[in-house]
């Protein structure tokens, strides 16, 4: 969302078009974050606000993983494509490989699929 | 100030790499503040990932905590431009290179291209992300119903949060 009020930004006043997107939209919810963390440093001791983020993380990373399936159900459409998608979780995962890696390593395989799609869609 | 300049030199060398999304990037700035550079707990790190999720605004506030953790408001706000700048800059470029293409099935090869590898690297880092939380199976158990639910139904991420922080706080996890 930042990337793409940056963009918007820029079209309208170049870099400093690009900068005030970027603080106009990144400000109050830092403002509120922070805020949210200074009470953290105050009551972070209390075993019911320990208990709650973890609660809160659990579920955090829950609807990180829901995007992902979400969008990978459009996959679906055309099943060779999970190929490139098994490979991405392999190569990051078990391999352990570097975001870098995996990029340079996948890119390959998902254009050849991607470009098979485009012709059988 | 070596810290704040050694902070934003490696939030910045992150978002380089940072292909599809701060999420993605986020296991590896758990390994980087947490293993290499000692810049705070494990716990704090899941603590302020889900602060950060719980308010609103952009995925990156995780890391805008880590720079208010070291440097106060100073850090908070390098630590934010840090995460961001290359990663704008090069979604600037992209988008004018796609946007730029006439033949509209190489277009459409590209998208489906990044689509692919997005959703890979996602799934990856929602793995990684659990498994360096170190999370006890409650918590596990949590996160997966939390997949499945958003799957079959169109509930609103906040309650879905509150219901975490409930379930959290009387000691499930």
């Amino acid at each position: 969302m930042i990337n793409l009020g940056v963009c918007v930004g820029s079209r309208f006043c170049g870099a400093r078009g690009a900068l005030a997107a970027f603080t106009g939209l990144t400000l109050g919810p830092i403002c509120i974050v922070i805020l949210l963390a200074i009470l953290y440093d105050h009551f972070s001791y209390i075993e019911y606000v320990k208990g709650a983020l973890k609660g809160i993380a659990a579920v955090g990373v829950g609807l990180i993983a829901s995007t992902g399936f979400k969008m990978l159900k459009d996959e679906f459409r055309y099943p060779p494509m999970l190929i490139v998608i098994a490979l991405t979780i392999l190569a990051g995962t078990y391999f352990n490989l570097g975001l870098g890696w995996v990029v340079l390593i996948v890119a390959p395989a998902a254009l050849y699929f991607a470009r098979k799609k485009t012709k059988k869609l | 100030m070596t810290l704040l300049l050694s902070l934003f030199i490696k939030l910045s060398l992150f978002s380089f790499v940072a292909f599809g999304g701060i999420i993605a990037v986020l296991p590896s700035l758990f390994d980087l503040a947490v293993n290499q550079e000692h810049w705070i707990s494990a716990q704090t790190f899941v603590d302020y990932f889900a602060i950060a999720q719980a308010a609103p605004g952009p995925n990156f506030m995780a890391i805008t905590l880590i720079g208010w953790n070291l440097y106060g408001p100073l850090g908070a706000i390098v630590a934010s431009i840090a995460i961001c700048w290359p990663s704008s800059i090069m979604v600037f470029y992209l988008e004018r290179y796609i946007t730029g293409i006439q033949d509209p099935e190489r277009k459409q090869t590209i998208q489906y291209a990044a689509a692919a590898l997005a959703v890979g690297l996602v799934l990856t880092s929602s793995w990684k992300l659990t498994m360096s939380f170190n999370s006890h199976w409650t918590a596990i158990l949590l996160t997966i119903a939390v997949i499945v639910l958003t799957q079959f139904s169109k509930i609103h991420p906040l309650l879905l949060i509150a219901l975490g922080a409930l379930i959290g706080g009387a000691g499930f996890i």
